[in-house]
């Protein structure tokens, strides 16, 4: 059964929010963690709705506005939400006034605003939508396993279309565990150096991804959504290998089928050597894209490859700037994402030209 | 007194994120719920919380919150009677 990509909506560090355009303008950073390059909320939210809302749930529904519109979709069957660490800022805002005022004192605002699902929920009380709303919190496969229940709800019939989305947000003190794993880059590093060989390390990121799915194609559709599928924790390379040709196999290709390999190389060795292996034992030859120096590494940085891949297929444009190796001619039909989250979660999402 | 009120104007738009509004645009006669500042029962709680920590003052009855939260005036001179 055909899933249709038809809206695509994308607040992160670089300049997303016009679907019309698609990275003509990258933005450099040598910050601690890439900032969102914010779009003004007003044009998305009431202002008077606002006022309560952190950034990352003015990014949430800011994406998913720019999703809907774009598809022209008014109302979905369903809300499917992914992201690692949820709202994170208020959750921490909240904790700390816990500890500092020892459990008393605690303002309401911030609680109501920093369960995982205040995105999901604020974007169908926005609409006015009591349809199917979940949220799922399961690290790097956070989106994936939104993605996984919409494709699931629909070849089962339960929907016709749905609204998926992918957030995640940085706080100062998030950073500060994730640096002492020794798998991020010290402060001052420019996002453009990722690719570097001497490079080791990965950058932080964050941001907001939306899409409309829905099994009617249209007009405006930007590409077929073919499968997904995750592996957590594999043992090998070659079980890495082996699942990749069984999932290409599972829908009828072979990597000479695909025109496109876009990965999640964000700087870290020991993903780099998984996805420099995959490159060349399984797609040798083929041409590669990247996404991470744009946006960095999060639990739910799949989304913005997601929607890089949507507008390449769409467009049928493959920016110089996420080029990773490879030729930059020809048609693309076809795209395999593989991303990889702390070497642990292994994610495959298959899309073909509409 | 007019100091207080002006101090409570302050902590009221950044307790309530009052965004694009400053001291001045509060007039502290206007009533603060409803018609006139349009808060609503969660910003309520979170006076009721600025009351208790930046003051010291807790509400014994929830009743008199009428007429303590009717405008930032009423709220000065309440302060001003039971500050500790």
């Amino acid at each position: 059964m055909a899933i249709y990509i038809n809206g695509i909506g994308a607040i992160s560090p670089q300049e997303t929010k016009n679907n019309r355009v698609f990275l003509e303008t990258i933005l450099e950073y040598s910050s601690a963690y890439l900032p969102i390059s914010e779009p003004n909320y007003k044009d998305y939210i009431d202002p008077k709705d606002m006022r309560r809302m952190s950034k990352i749930i003015r990014n949430g529904i800011a994406a998913a506005r720019i999703s809907l519109d774009d598809s022209g979709l008014k109302m979905p069957e369903a809300i499917i939400t992914g992201t690692g660490l949820g709202c994170a800022i208020d959750t921490e805002k909240f904790l700390i006034s816990m500890a500092e005022n020892k459990e008393s004192l605690l303002t309401p605002t911030n609680f109501i605003q920093s369960t995982h699902n205040t995105i999901g929920g604020s974007i169908a009380i926005g609409l006015g939508c009591h349809h199917y709303n979940m949220t799922y919190v399961h690290r790097g496969f956070s989106f994936e396993t939104a993605v996984h229940d919409a494709m699931m709800m629909m070849q089962a019939n339960e929907i016709q279309n749905a609204l998926v989305g992918g957030f995640d947000e940085m706080t100062d003190n998030h950073i500060v565990l994730l640096k002492s794993s020794g798998d991020y880059q010290k402060n001052g590093f420019s996002n453009f150096e990722l690719k570097q060989a001497s490079c080791s390390g990965t950058i932080v990121g964050q941001g907001a991804s939306f899409f409309v799915l829905e099994k009617e194609k249209k007009p405006n559709s930007y590409a077929q959504l073919l499968d997904i599928k995750m592996l957590y924790k594999p043992k090998s390379k070659l079980q890495i290998q082996e699942t990749i040709l069984a999932f290409l196999a599972k829908n009828n290709l072979n990597p000479e089928n695909i025109d496109l390999l876009l990965m999640g190389y964000n700087g870290i060795h020991a993903e780099t050597r998984i996805y420099n292996a995959i490159a060349d034992e399984l797609f040798a030859k083929k041409t590669i894209a990247w996404f991470k120096h744009l946006c960095g590494e999060y639990y739910t940085a799949s989304a913005f490859g997601t929607w890089v891949a949507a507008q390449i297929l769409q467009k049928q444009q493959l920016p110089e700037s996420i080029l990773y190796m490879g030729k930059n001619e020809g048609e693309i039909n076809t795209i395999l994402l593989y991303n990889q989250f702390q070497q642990e979660e292994h994610s495959l999402i298959l899309f073909s030209k509409c | 007194m007019e100091k207080l009120i002006q101090e409570l104007k302050q902590e009221i738009i950044e307790a309530l994120n009052l965004e694009d509004m400053e001291p001045d645009d509060i007039d502290e006669s206007e009533q603060l719920f409803g018609n006139g500042l349009g808060l609503d029962s969660i910003d309520a709680l979170e006076l009721i919380v600025l009351l208790e920590k930046n003051y010291g003052i807790k509400i014994e009855n929830p009743k008199d919150g009428k007429t303590i939260f009717y405008s930032v005036k009423t709220m000065a001179e309440y302060i001003q009677a039971h500050k500790k």
